[in-house]
């Protein structure tokens, strides 16, 4: 039963994916910015667990709340700083801007504590159960069922909440969202804090599970994420869950089957077809320019 | 005037969605004719234009010009085979200069190859100095010629809509689609825009369709009229029958005012 | 002609500076790391170059620029060191082979816009890395290794070609018909621009020159490795055009020049070149998004103002 074993890795894989895409996708969905630095933000928020672990011997829960709180200060400040002017900007404009914020995050972090890499601490037991004849750890029970709570929590936020109004509002139409009376920026920034947490969980969530992180660690998974987002139809949070969840099996997959060196291009070409057949992903609608 | 058949459309309709945008469409266009097509907001008068330029494709129907069936033609296709346009939201290119707008539209008069522009062969010179002599001309008529190394951004408004139907007739048209051509124009800048149009008529023995909101503006110069309400022809004929038309007076101010 | 006289007079410059240089080469005064200099700024140089005409002139956001330069760099890398072919001809079966990838890349993707462009040329970029990666015959991840055969004739002539064909591209009703499909895409197809056409034909001849300097980048480093062709390597390329201005060619060259002898500096600081480089981006964008130059070129300043390069060829 090994296949089932396989799943589930892939659905580990997948829940980061999924709670880094949700980032991207809020982001997006909001003011229409491929956030690049949303990678870094992921990468911030393992470093700071991991220090949060290490460094004040904390468990792995409030590791997690700690990098969670810290990264949703650092995605606002990001915004304020960065992203707040360009408002008016070209599209094009933006997306060089977040490049530019991305390296500046991922090479500031080099210099200021270096490019090596650091070991994550033990903190979660790790039991090891057969289950229909799978053997399936207990770290990704885990992994699997934070990612799951949290989804939860996001999905209550945006459904049921005052915030979450004002953000599936803004992201309707901001303009008639500030004429009814709705603070755009603030519902911007909440979106960002959003974002940068659940990404900052996904950061420690990543470290335990996969144990090296290092200042570089957030590229790849970044430009995954955001090809899980664009699967499942960017702007929708299902569709990144989905996205995620499909990615991570995909790639699972193409590594079980002796192409692991072939991993990473897998989802690229996902990304393509996806944007060449179906450029609104599984979930979203086709919307035409106006004439 | 001949009476040829330049533009036949029949029971042309598309559908966004669920939505029916337009539908039932049919009109016929001769040779040498100003038409208008007119109607309220959101009647698809525009929609029905860039059907007719193969910006969008048709769900139903036929579109012939000049003998040829447009319906799945590009637009670039559409505006080889003679139908050129204006735009209601002016989009000429803002970063080049007048001149260059109108060299744009001029695209296909020279032939010299990439490999003989990046090589500058004779070819490009002869081709380059043909396409510039034409430019000109178009702007000279249209009195842009001493703006024509502005930036096209950079003209008043007035001027700008102008330089798109000088841009619009450089692409060689037979037959030239204007939409809402004098919007944002105050009366005495329209009065000579519909002098401006009479005449380029005459001289490049053009057939125009012309979209406007503006009613009166159409019934002067309009030899045959069209009407869209709600994506649906109401009415057609002459300016007197359409000024007379109780649907056409209901479409533009409401049921209550009809009884 | 006045046209031609003007040309001409550009040409004469280029090549009494190629032929200074040369001399200084050849005499001595410039010793191995400034000629190395020359030519790595030649090859950045063609880069950017080749980059304005797809971002700059026809607007296609592509950020994937590294892809070409590998197939470039990695193709005359086989030609010469499997296949004995003279450098020369190595340089030329690259830049076609690389201009026939910007062909297949370009095909699907330039349907899509803006962004989703962007992200798509990323993609097939990492797919070249990742194939080159995975292709024990170039040496997979351990990389080839390359004779070296880039001399400052070579970059300076790549380089003087490369310039030449895209101004001149540039001011033909080609490169207006370009210019157009970046200004409003739409109506350039109602002026009957074949916009497809042009978009691919801008793609295919900006990877071309990519494929020829990435010829000249791997007969210049004795080494090449797939990790040297990585996002990075696109956004230096990028950061040349936007740093340059959108739409101007002179404004990417200097921005390369400029960026070329800053790194060249920085080398023992790989961290700090590059957070100069990302502030660079982010505070051009924040305050001045048209960046050096604009759509300007810099014969526009001074109506005969002196380019080292051959420069914009024929200005009115």
């Amino acid at each position: 039963m090994e296949w089932v074993q396989q799943l589930v890795n892939g659905i580990s894989l997948g829940s980061i994916y999924a709670l880094i895409a949700l980032g991207y996708t809020m982001v997006y969905g909001i003011i229409k910015l491929i956030n690049f630095a949303h990678g870094d933000v992921f990468m911030i928020g393992a470093f700071i667990g991991f220090y949060a672990i290490s460094g004040w011997g904390l468990g792995f829960f409030p590791a997690l709340l700690i990098a969670m709180v810290a990264c949703a200060i650092f995605g606002v400040l990001v915004e304020r700083i960065a992203y707040k002017r360009l408002r008016n900007a070209t599209r094009i404009a933006a997306l060089i801007t977040a490049i530019g914020v991305s390296l500046f995050i991922e090479y500031g972090m080099i210099f200021i504590r270096g490019a090596q890499p650091e070991a994550y601490p033990d903190v979660l037991s790790n039991k090891t159960f057969n289950f229909f004849g799978a053997n399936i750890s207990s770290q990704s029970l885990m992994i699997l069922s934070v990612s799951v709570g949290l989804m939860l929590i996001l999905q209550f936020i945006v459904h049921k909440t005052k915030i979450g109004k004002a953000m599936r509002a803004v992201s309707h139409d901001a303009e008639a969202a500030k004429l009814m009376g709705i603070n755009v920026d603030n519902t911007i920034s909440a979106t960002f804090a959003i974002g940068s947490a659940l990404a900052g969980a996904a950061g420690v969530i990543f470290g335990v599970y996969y144990t090296k992180i290092d200042p570089l660690m957030g590229v790849i998974p970044g430009v995954k994420a955001f090809v899980a987002a664009v699967l499942g139809g960017i702007g929708i949070i299902p569709g990144a869950m989905v996205g995620g969840m499909v990615l991570g099996v995909v790639e699972t997959v193409v590594s079980a089957i002796g192409f692991s060196l072939w991993r990473d291009a897998a989802a690229f070409v996902i990304l393509i077809l996806i944007l060449i057949f179906r450029p609104s992903g599984i979930f979203g609608k086709n919307t035409r320019e106006k004439v | 005037m001949t009476n040829n058949l330049l533009l036949k459309v029949e029971n042309v309709g598309i559908q966004f969605g669920g939505l029916k945008a337009v539908q039932g469409l049919s009109l016929e266009l001769f040779q040498g004719e100003l038409i208008g097509l007119i109607g309220p907001n959101g009647a698809g008068k525009t929609t029905s234009f860039n059907m007719l330029t193969g910006v969008y494709k048709p769900t139903e129907g036929e579109i012939t010009f000049d003998g040829k069936r447009t319906n799945n033609m590009s637009p670039h296709q559409v505006t080889k085979s003679g139908v050129s346009r204006t735009f209601q939201n002016i989009r000429l290119f803002k970063e080049q200069s007048v001149l260059d707008n109108v060299k744009v539209a001029n695209h296909s008069l020279a032939k010299h190859s990439i490999f003989s522009s990046v090589f500058r062969l004779p070819s490009f010179f002869s081709g380059e100095a043909k396409m510039e002599e034409e430019s000109i001309k178009f702007l000279k008529i249209f009195g842009l010629d001493k703006y024509k190394d502005e930036l096209a951004k950079n003209l008043p408004y007035g001027m700008q809509r102008r330089l798109e139907i000088a841009r619009a007739l450089a692409a060689g048209p037979k037959l030239l689609l204007l939409d809402e051509p004098a919007a944002g124009m105050n009366p005495q800048e329209t009065k000579d825009l519909m002098e401006l149009i009479a005449l380029i008529r005459k001289r490049f023995d053009l057939t125009i369709l012309l979209i406007e909101h503006d009613m009166g503006l159409v019934m002067g110069i309009c030899e045959r009229i069209y009407v869209l309400d709600h994506g649906q022809l109401i009415a057609d004929g002459i300016p007197e029958e359409i000024r007379n038309n109780p649907k056409v007076i209901e479409a533009y101010l409401g049921e209550e005012v009809t009884e | 002609m006045k046209k031609s006289k003007v040309f001409w007079m550009y040409f004469v410059a280029a090549i009494i500076v190629y032929a200074v240089i040369q001399g200084m080469i050849t005499g001595g005064q410039l010793d191995q790391y400034y000629s190395n200099l020359l030519i790595l700024m030649s090859i950045n140089v063609i880069l950017a170059v080749s980059l304005h005409l797809v971002i700059g002139i026809t607007g296609q956001f592509s950020i994937g620029h590294a892809g070409f330069l590998a197939v470039g760099a990695y193709i005359s890398a086989i030609c010469t060191m499997k296949f004995d072919l003279p450098f020369f001809a190595a340089l030329l079966v690259g830049a076609i082979v690389a201009s026939v990838a910007g062909l297949i890349v370009g095909i699907p993707s330039l349907r899509l816009k803006g962004d989703y462009l962007a992200i798509a040329t990323l993609g097939f970029a990492e797919i070249i890395r990742i194939i080159f990666l995975n292709t024990d015959y170039v040496g997979g991840a351990a990389g080839m290794p390359i004779n070296q055969l880039t001399t400052w004739t070579y970059a300076f002539f790549s380089l003087l070609l490369t310039v030449v064909v895209i101004a001149n591209f540039t001011k033909s009703r080609h490169g207006r018909a370009c210019v157009a499909v970046r200004e409003d895409e739409i109506a350039a197809d109602a002026m009957g621009i074949n916009t497809t056409y042009y978009k691919v034909v801008a793609f295919a001849l900006g990877s071309f020159f990519a494929g020829l300097a990435g010829g000249l980048f791997s007969h210049q480093f004795f080494l090449i490795q797939p990790t040297q062709f990585g996002f990075l390597k696109s956004f230096d390329i990028l950061i040349y055009v936007v740093l340059g201005g959108l739409g101007s060619l002179s404004g990417a060259i200097i921005a390369a020049v400029l960026l070329t002898m800053v790194s060249m500096y920085l080398t023992d600081f790989p961290e700090t070149r590059m957070i100069i480089y990302s502030l660079v981006l982010i505070i051009v964008m924040l305050y001045r998004p048209s960046g050096l130059m604009g759509t300007k070129e810099i014969t526009d300043y001074f109506k005969f103002g002196k380019r080292s390069k051959g420069g914009n060829l024929d200005d009115k």
